[in-house]
């Protein structure tokens, strides 16, 4: 079949984690015999310094060329032993993780030889998978010191000044007239009070110091080529077809931002003189002089409506996470005006996390108050034939009664909608979750990555977020576009689509079964073949199945390697 | 399904009544968790501060669960945000009792304190000068109190003080029981409708005003939580059950004296040795009036526990005149038994009779008025208890 | 039941599932020690669309009794039309099934997202007990 191998098998105890339930000696003495295995050991702990030591003396002794650690799951010590291998001079695409433990042991405490026998299949299926493999080495792409940010909100623009703090070059494409985004309108923030207008000022400032970033409006990215770490990007400038721009550029910096709900006419009275949204109830407020007056008319009562537009089923089911916050600091800016305001918060919970709880406290010692109704009976808005307005809501941990608010204005505290803006979207194949936002890779360990490699999201694009985790997440892009950039070039994982010239037709399905473009058709032996960009494939294998002549493979997960690991998983057990 | 309109001054005009620092509050329950009273049928003291802050002023005065409490303070020890609810019930009391009255008088008295002891020293004077309007002759060989200030005349003015202050209480309790009623859906048939309703009407009744007014059972068993415990003679109910034993016995005290003038067995006035029943109990309850309203003095000026840490002008008025008419009565039974007839014994004798009609009078308008609503709301809560327990 | 008598008569199942979404629902379900036949072996691919139907045929005709495919419903970071690419492959894997007289029922595909340990349990135990009603594989006379 194919050439010997000589491959080292690993089977660990976890201390008893495994072994406890598997019996791992007959694992081992299930695969020690076979043709291929040179080294066939149990370890107590195969993840200790010692222990992996000893791994890489005896894959440099033993001269192996395979390696095969049974024990956890990959997602805990694949790097660890790749690891192992790399320092052992081993190919690290040589060496196969199987999981022994969440997959086998754990999961069969109440069967002992089950959980034996279906180990040695995984155990043997695992040396299959490294006897098939290839040494393989990393994509090496050099990559261009520049980024391109888009969107100059307040997550844009700290990017791009952390960017050019880094010595990268920034271009920041603005689709407005000017830069500032949501931010610049606000008036007055939690904590230090100091207006969003003040706070976009501080950091245009900064940018103007920095001659390293270019900040173009009425600008819009209009095409993207090439690939990681070497992107041709195009930008039109004042919406004229003529004026575009050729920026070439290592990664983007997607900051687009996002839009704020837009009641309908009619939703909790929207349309109805006195019934108004956050924000222009927000600006009705900073705009105030003396006491708080609506058309003239002083301000007496007022009552606030939450989650309008937000974590409502069937709609936008997410929660906004700032409108909160903003409510309660708005009427603490109410009662400062005049104590006398009477405010009625009428809400779902609230969710003033972190230090925004202070604020939630404050609001309520100056006499707000804050009444809680059930999901699936919102208030109800009306003009009394006195002319004012009229909220009723039922509070059950008041009363078991509907409650009629009299109040002279009434505020419906709306969230954020994800910004639509498709052309973008589609350029730069961004994915979008199911809420409408951009998806990261990994909302916890990988916050700012897409699956494009190199184009990273930051702010409210990927979900409703406080100015402040605007900037994190700003930041964390900018850490992310310098691990990238800082080194001139990267290393992408080589487990990518391959296609087997000879068996190709040339029927091109599989070009356009691929999102990333990542197959294109080149001429060769005089006719078109398919090629994989392996610096644009993600390696997801979706074209694979798609050939009909079988002449693709996915590295890693190749047809002989599946087959193989499907005929060691069914393999006479030993008993 | 009902709407209530929510008033949006209450809780401005609650907070005149008293520190109800209760905006701190968050809804989260602890208090009535803690509370050792609470139960299915009065929950408190969450329920009415939403209702104070909410606006909800209806419920809060048809609330029997203001009078179920006795200010044992568990629930302000235990506030997470310090928002003292105890405090808070006492102040939604003040409220109510103002609320019930419909002259005014008694919001006055518990929210302008200066206002409030200009009327208490004016409306003493004024009784006091009216008596001494129709004063006779002090005699200076032995002490005859009822020369200097005719007994007819006191008893007549005594007549008239107990019958506007049972006017103004009836008004009052009659208020209440509109507003109690309502909010507990009872109405006049199922208090007397049947002969089940009445039975449970007495029984009722009975629980409120014997069992728990009278005999303090749920202040001395529930309430009684102190950590650390408190020293018998110090405990609150026993301080107050002295208090009101003291107040009850010196009643019955003068009701026997002019009982024993109607039976023309003695006269009012006569010099009588200290064992004559009707002295013996006055003397006795006197000394246990003495002695409950001193430690609630001592308690308030020293603030030990949770229960005297706030004292309002309300709170020391009612004290002031309980101690001043106790006090008076002894320094006239001590000029009485004196060998030689004092002459301040017969000023003496005049103020203690002013205070006492004023203390008589001012009743359903200071903190007094909670001997009237106390057992009226504990009437309710026993009626709800007894309900709770067959459903 | 002794376990090993159950090893032999508990039907092969063999599970597909994906690198970033099923398998740490897969992993979830061992790290909260929640039981599946000890018949059920996973192999893991980067994307569920990455399936070729003869690895699925392949499966069934070498001894498993049933071939379940854990794909990622909507969360595919890699493909957003990744559920309906499997459904495809799914489906023509089925009519091959169908030629050789293999039981449409043995070929089974469900999201299974990365937290989604108890539904894996069930859809196990739920599939375990369809395969058994079924019997052993019949290939037909090709």
């Amino acid at each position: 079949m194919s050439e010997p191998r000589r491959i080292g098998v690993y089977i660990c105890h976890c201390g008893g984690n495994i072994s406890d339930h598997v019996d791992v000696q007959r694992v081992r003495e299930a695969v020690a015999g076979h043709a291929d295995v040179v080294v066939a050991e149990t370890k107590l702990f195969a993840c200790a310094d010692g222990t992996q030591h000893e791994m890489v003396t005896a894959i440099q002794e033993q001269n192996l060329d395979g390696l095969v650690v049974a024990s956890c799951s990959p997602k805990l010590h694949q790097i660890t032993f790749r690891g192992v291998a790399k320092r052992a001079e081993l190919n690290p695409y040589t060496y196969t993780q199987v999981n022994i433990r969440e997959q086998c042991s754990w999961a069969h405490t109440d069967d002992p030889e089950g959980a034996t026998q279906k180990a040695i299949g995984l155990v043997r299926a695992g040396i299959a998978q490294s006897r098939l493999s290839t040494p393989l080495n990393p994509l090496v792409v050099e990559t261009l010191p520049r980024t391109m940010v888009i969107g100059g909100g307040v997550a844009g623009l700290r990017a791009a000044i952390g960017l050019a703090d880094i010595g990268l070059q920034v271009i920041v494409v603005e689709r407005g007239s000017r830069v500032g985004g949501w931010l610049a309108q606000l008036g007055p923030m939690f904590p230090n009070d100091r207006s969003g207008r003040e706070q976009i000022d501080a950091l245009l400032a900064e940018v103007a110091k920095r001659p390293m970033i270019t900040v173009i409006t009425n600008a819009e990215l209009v095409g993207k080529s090439g690939s990681f770490g070497n992107y041709t990007a195009l930008v039109r400038v004042n919406g004229e077809p003529d004026n575009v721009l050729e920026v070439e550029v290592g990664t983007f910096v997607v900051a687009t931002g996002t839009d704020v709900y837009q009641p309908e006419l009619g939703e909790y009275g929207y349309g109805i003189d006195g019934v108004l949204t956050l924000a222009e109830y927000s600006a009705l407020v900073d705009s105030a002089s003396g006491r708080l007056t609506y058309r003239d008319r002083p301000v007496r009562s007022v009552a606030y409506i939450y989650c309008v537009g937000n974590r409502q089923p069937g709609g936008n089911e997410y929660c906004s996470k700032f409108c909160c916050a903003a409510t309660a600091h708005a009427s603490i800016k109410v009662s400062k005006l005049d104590p006398k305001v009477k405010q009625y918060h009428l809400h779902r919970g609230i969710r003033t996390y972190g230090t925004y709880e202070l604020m939630y406290s404050e609001s309520r010692e100056r006499g707000s108050v804050y009444l809680r109704f059930p999901d699936d009976t919102p208030p109800e808005v009306a003009k009394l034939p006195s002319g004012q307005l009229a909220v009723t809501v039922l509070d059950p941990s008041t009363s078991d009664a509907e409650l009629t608010i009299p109040a002279d204005l009434v505020v419906l505290v709306t969230g954020m909608v994800p910004r639509q803006n498709d052309e973008l979207t589609n350029l730069l194949k961004l994915p979008v979750g199911s809420d409408g936002y951009y998806n990261e890779i990994h909302p916890k360990l990988r916050p700012v990555e897409t699956v494009v490699d190199g184009v990273l999201i930051a702010g409210t694009c990927q979900g409703p977020k406080t100015a402040g985790e605007s900037v994190s997440a700003g930041l964390a892009a900018v850490t992310q576009s310098g691990g990238i950039l800082k080194k001139g070039f990267a290393e992408l994982d080589p487990l990518v689509a391959t296609v087997r010239p000879a068996a190709c037709t040339g029927c091109a399905e599989c070009v356009s079964s691929c999102p990333y473009e990542a197959i294109s058709m080149t001429p060769a032996d005089g006719r078109e073949v398919a090629v994989v960009s392996a610096a644009t494939c993600k390696g997801c294998g979706g074209c694979v199945p798609v050939c009909p002549e079988d002449a693709l493979d996915l590295l890693g997960h190749t047809d002989a390697q599946t087959l193989a690991s499907i005929d060691s998983l069914l393999e006479e057990a030993v008993r | 399904m009902t709407t209530t309109l929510v008033d949006l001054d209450l809780f401005t005009d609650l907070r005149r009544f008293g520190a109800a620092d209760v905006s701190a509050c968050f809804t989260c329950g602890t208090c009535t968790a803690t509370c050792p009273l609470s139960d299915d049928a009065a929950a408190f003291p969450r329920q009415l501060i939403r209702y104070a802050e909410v606006g909800l002023k209806d419920d809060l005065l048809g609330s029997k669960e203001l009078w179920v409490c006795y200010h044992c303070g568990l629930c302000s020890e235990t506030c997470p945000t310090q928002a003292d609810p105890a405090e808070f019930m006492a102040t939604a009391r003040r409220y109510a009792v103002a609320s019930y009255d419909p002259s005014g008088l008694a919001r006055i008295l518990f929210t302008r304190p200066v206002l409030a002891s200009v009327i208490a020293t004016v409306v003493a004077a004024f009784l006091a000068a009216f008596m001494y309007s129709a004063h006779g002759p002090q005699e200076s060989s032995s002490l005859d109190l009822f020369r200097f200030i005719p007994d007819q005349l006191i008893h007549w003015i005594g007549i008239a003080v107990m019958v506007v202050m049972a006017l103004a209480g009836l008004v009052g309790l009659v208020r209440m029981t509109g507003q109690v009623a309502r909010r507990e859906q009872v109405g006049l048939r199922d208090v007397f409708g049947s002969r089940p309703a009445l039975r449970r009407t007495l029984s009722a009744a009975w629980s409120a005003i014997a069992v728990e007014s009278l005999g303090q059972r749920r202040y001395r068993a529930d309430c009684g939580a102190d950590d650390p415990p408190e020293p018998l003679y110090r405990r609150r109910w026993l301080v107050h059950a002295l208090t009101i034993w003291g107040f009850l016995g010196l009643l019955v005290a003068t009701v026997l004296d002019w009982g024993l003038a109607l039976l023309r067995i003695k006269e009012t006035g006569t010099p009588i040795p200290v064992w004559y029943p009707s002295r013996l109990i006055g003397t006795i309850a006197g000394i246990s009036l003495m002695y409950g309203v001193t430690m609630f003095m001592v308690a308030r000026v020293r603030r030990t526990g949770t229960s005297y840490q706030v004292s309002t002008a309300a709170d020391w008025l009612l004290l002031v005149l309980l101690w001043l008419t106790g006090a008076t009565g002894f320094l006239i039974e001590a000029a009485l038994y004196l060998p030689a007839a004092p002459g301040w014994g017969y000023w003496m004798f005049l103020f203690h009779v002013a205070v006492a009609m004023e203390l008589m009078l001012l009743l359903p308008f200071t903190k007094f008025a909670h001997a009237i609503y106390r057992p009226l709301g504990l009437f309710f809560y026993a009626r709800a208890k007894a309900h709770v327990h067959t459903a | 039941m002794p376990a090993s008598a159950r090893a032999d008569s508990t039907p092969r199942i063999l599970v597909f599932s994906t690198n970033n979404i099923s398998d740490p629902g897969i992993d979830l379900a061992g790290s909260r020690h929640l039981h599946y036949p000890a018949t059920v072996s996973v192999m893991s691919v980067p994307c569920s669309s990455g399936l070729k139907p003869a690895w699925l045929l392949h499966a069934l005709a070498q001894g498993f009794d049933g071939v379940f495919i854990a794909s990622d419903g909507e969360e595919c970071a890699l493909l957003t039309d990744c559920a309906q690419r499997t459904a495809r492959i799914a489906a023509r894997a089925q009519e091959v099934m169908a030629e050789k007289g293999i039981e449409p029922q043995r070929l089974k595909m469900a999201a299974l997202c990365s937290v989604c340990a108890e539904p894996f349990v069930k859809y196990m135990r739920e599939f375990s007990d369809t395969l058994a009603g079924l019997g052993p594989v019949y290939l037909a006379a090709a």
